[in-house]
């Protein structure tokens, strides 16, 4: 009775492209790894009971029911993807913005104004952040891996400062490899296209004894440059190469450890706007970046009882950027302590402890310079979750609250309430009010930057030339953020997963500037453009998706986002598309073809006169043989080329062009 | 209750979303074009249905307790999904000179429909001390994954530990049954006689 009602509504919604949210319906519970035959019958007991099953199920599992906007990319989307880079599979999460910048950047937030250095999105890789307190933000060139030993992505939109920290405040993305006991054997995949020109990985995994396995990994990828709204070749192709390794090692029925590491290094073209006193007071600039990075980690899991375990996680990042506009050496040095019981079978905490200490060390650009030049920021974290069962499964109240203290903006407390209610096990009502604080970056801290030049006379007659300088308050206080959300999920039958959520965002001391009283510096004058907590404003939207599998072997997933920035211009108004629709199919033609789509369509960007498009991507695999798989993958298809975003001051407008490509996956 | 064990988990995500993968899988082995090979395979379920089988292996049944046409009949009860996964890996196979039979149980008979090994998942606990009193003096194998089942009366029990599979017996169990079970199995149990809840 309620199936077809739930179907037919399916269709409804398909019809109107208005799909609505996958919540990963399907669970990936796990391949099997390429040492177990296909007919598990024919191993023996012992053998059985070493083959380790990943506790992925878990995992969505927790996330269906989490009392907040989840959404999952699992490895089976990413390889019926196509996609080559992070980002661009972040493209099918329902309710983020993803724009493709220029060749090397990307713009990516949820629920937020959009830039380059869109400044309220937590990343994670593996539990160590990316996200870059520089310019607050996250460098989307620096954040590659092995995609086809990603395990899941899991994005949750909205505020998780709570179990996360500052900066969680519009969203979280945690990128989550494979355990080392699930990559065991060789990969090998070559890929030719013409914006991704080449990209190629090489992985081998083995066993390190009994219960340890690891994986080594190499990556290259070198990416075409994209092109000016005339046709001509941009200047920002660039190439990447990479390494890592990750141990995990089940020291005993309790304890289980983990290592890993990466190891990159790139770089490529770009164009720096410089602005001068003398006419062309903007000139952009041919220069060039390059890239660095180190990171090693060591996470402890321990299992104290049944109802009880820890996690102890240990890392150190490096990074080192060098572009005209500065270079800047970053280490993070890490230390996380999460520990959770159950007790009484009605309550289950969650508490954590961090320290991070940042050092970082700058050098003056042209237009560009920190004071001080060095800086160590300590943070110190502690959070505290209870997840109580006020009735059974059916009513689950999680309260929880961070306090943390950086060296920028002090002491601050980020607490979270959330109510879920299953009246049955195929449907959830959540809501939640939550505060999120984003701490201010070390450039709206401490910069000096001359970000454009005035004409003599222009300012009064006979005024000097003048530079406008952005120019940074170590006073700062936090962004502050009240967010309102309610959500429903539903699985109305084994083929339909329905989601929906609506939020309310509120800002309060958002980090904006304001023009100062105008000084004379040598033969020319400076207005300088001062930060300060000056702003307010609030954003909030409509987030629907849905999947769908028609019939076996064919899946639909469908999203519509509706979002609306009531912001001051400068802090980011018209820069997130209104509307957004996709629809995803995921055709098995046969048991060795595959034929994927992704249609999307991303609303106008009043704010940087970025016109609305529709793109479409396809991809059609083929598996000629066991362990091998060819791809021939297409990327915005409908178009030459067309513009996703505008970079601020940085660089000149690029637009992004037509890709085709071939990729052969090959598992030995 | 049972605690909510790593087993109960895996069961309430098998019987939940899980639904929509095994069904394409339970499909795809009939249909023309079956799941890709690289597809979200329940290994799980795979395990599962290979321990089964080797469970039996281990397992001498008193003379009798076989049909007239000497199959060796596997009943599952519980999850239909699961039920055509075991179906669909076992049905037809050779074992110890016996064609292996498996049967998906709607309601459980005291003689067990002549099933020789019956597999209850972990969405039926409730029914659990019913069910397995009817089972408790016939030549049965009974099998569970619930951490409650040996205290019910049940033989062997599945549980997920450090995301392997373990099983405990309870060889006391099956002397009323008239089974017997090889030393080999018990020396493989992770525990004998002793449910997971009471590590």
């Amino acid at each position: 009775m309620s199936r077809h009602v739930w179907i037919r509504a399916g269709r409804v919604a398909l019809l109107a492209a208005t799909m609505t949210l996958a919540i990963p319906g399907a669970v990936a519970l796990f391949a099997a790894g390429p040492t177990l035959p296909e007919d598990l019958t024919q191993i023996s007991m012992e053998d059985l009971l070493n083959v380790r099953i990943t506790s992925v199920s878990k995992v969505p599992e927790r996330l269906s029911k989490a009392p907040a906007a989840v959404y999952v990319i699992r490895q089976e989307d990413i390889r019926r993807s196509g996609a080559g880079s992070i980002p661009d599979l972040l493209r099918m999460v329902p309710g983020l913005e993803v724009a493709r910048i220029d060749a090397n950047k990307w713009a990516v937030t949820a629920r937020q104004a959009n830039s380059r250095f869109a400044n309220k999105l937590l990343v994670l890789m593996d539990g160590r952040s990316v996200y870059a307190p520089l310019f607050s933000g996250v460098y989307w060139d620096a954040q590659d891996t092995v995609l086809e030993d990603i395990e899941r992505i899991e994005v949750i939109r909205g505020p998780g400062a709570a179990l996360w920290g500052a900066n969680a405040v519009s969203g979280v993305i945690n990128i989550i490899t494979k355990s080392a006991h699930d990559t065991k054997g060789g990969l090998l995949t070559a890929g030719a296209g013409t914006e991704l020109k080449t990209q190629d990985t090489l992985r081998w995994g083995g066993n390190l004894g009994e219960d340890a396995d690891y994986r080594v990994w190499a990556k290259y990828l070198d990416r075409d440059a994209s092109a000016t709204a005339a046709g001509a070749e941009g200047r920002d192709g660039w190439q990447a190469r990479r390494g890592g390794f990750r141990v995990d090692w089940d020291r005993s029925s309790r304890d289980a450890w983990t290592f890993q590491g990466d190891l990159y290094g790139g770089g490529g073209d770009t164009v720096l706007i410089i602005p001068t006193l003398t006419p062309p007071s903007a000139p952009g600039v041919l220069s060039t970046f390059d890239m660095t990075g180190t990171d090693l980690q060591t996470r402890w899991h321990r299992k104290l009882s049944d109802r009880s375990d820890f996690t102890l996680k240990l890392y150190f990042d490096r990074t080192v950027r060098r572009a005209n506009i500065t270079t800047e050496r970053r280490d993070a040095y890490d230390a996380d302590l999460q520990l959770r019981r159950a007790l009484n079978g009605t309550h289950e905490l969650l508490a954590g402890l961090e320290y991070r200490m940042q050092t970082d060390a700058t050098l003056d650009g042209p237009a560009f310079n920190l004071r001080p030049r060095f800086r160590d920021d300590p943070l110190y974290s502690a959070f505290l979750q209870d997840k109580v069962k006020l009735d059974g499964e059916r009513l689950i109240l999680t309260l929880g609250s961070r306090v943390e203290n950086n060296s920028y903006s002090g002491t601050q407390w980020e607490p979270d309430a959330r109510l879920a209610w299953s009246p049955s096990a195929s449907e959830m009502f959540w809501g939640s009010v939550s505060r999120a604080t984003r701490t201010p970056s070390r450039a709206e801290s401490d910069v000096r930057w001359n970000t454009g030049a005035i004409r003599a006379g222009a300012l009064f007659p006979g005024s000097p030339p003048a530079f406008l300088r952005l120019t940074g308050n170590p006073s700062l206080g936090s962004e502050l953020l009240t967010a309102y959300e309610l959500g429903y999920r539903a699985f109305p039958n084994e083929r339909l997963t329905l989601s929906a959520s609506v939020f309310f965002d509120d800002f309060h001391d958002l980090i904006g500037t304001r023009l100062g009283a105008p000084f004379r510096e040598g033969t020319h004058l400076v207005v300088p453009n001062l930060t300060g907590n000056f702003a307010a404003g609030s954003t909030k939207g409509v987030e629907l998706s849905s999947e769908w599998t028609v019939r076996q072997g064919w899946r639909l997933a469908g999203s519509y986002t509706r979002l609306e920035l009531d912001l001051p211009p400068a802090l980011g108004a018209g820069t997130a598309p209104s509307h957004q629709f996709q629809l995803r199919s995921y055709l098995d033609v046969s048991r060795d073809v595959d034929l994927d789509a992704m249609a999307y369509y991303v609303g106008d960007l009043p704010g940087l006169g970025i016109p609305s498009y529709v793109s479409l991507d396809l991809r059609l695999g083929w598996r000629p043989r066991s362990g091998l798989e060819l791809s021939l993958i297409g990327q915005n298809l409908l178009d030459e080329r067309h513009p996703e975003f505008a970079a601020a001051s940085l660089a000149e407008r690029l637009q992004v062009e037509r890709n085709v490509q071939l990729k052969a996956t090959w598992k030995f | 209750m049972c605690h909510r064990t790593d087993a109960a988990v895996l069961a309430l995500a098998v019987r939940g979303r899980a639904l929509l993968v095994l069904a394409l899988l339970a499909l795809g082995s009939n249909a023309a074009s079956p799941a890709p090979p690289d597809a979200e395979v329940p290994l799980e379920l795979r395990l599962k249905t290979a321990f089964l089988y080797n469970l039996a292996k281990f397992v001498d049944w008193p003379p009798g307790a076989f049909s007239p046409d000497g199959s060796l009949a596997i009943g599952i009860y519980g999850n239909r999904v699961f039920a055509r996964a075991v179906h669909d890996g076992l049905d037809g196979k050779e074992m110890r000179g016996r064609r292996v039979r498996v049967r998906e149980l709607e309601r459980l008979t005291p003689d067990a429909d002549g099933c020789q090994l019956v597999f209850f998942d972990g969405s039926c606990e409730e029914q659990l001390p019913q069910l397995l009193a009817k089972l408790s003096t016939r030549a049965v194998l009974t099998v569970g994954e619930c951490d409650t089942f040996l205290d019910r009366g049940g033989i062997v029990n599945f549980s997920i530990e450090e995301n392997r599979i373990r099983f405990d017996v309870d060889p006391d169990a099956a002397i009323p049954c008239g089974l017997k079970l090889s030393s080999r199995l018990l020396s493989l149990a992770r525990n004998l006689r002793r449910p997971r809840g009471a590590r």
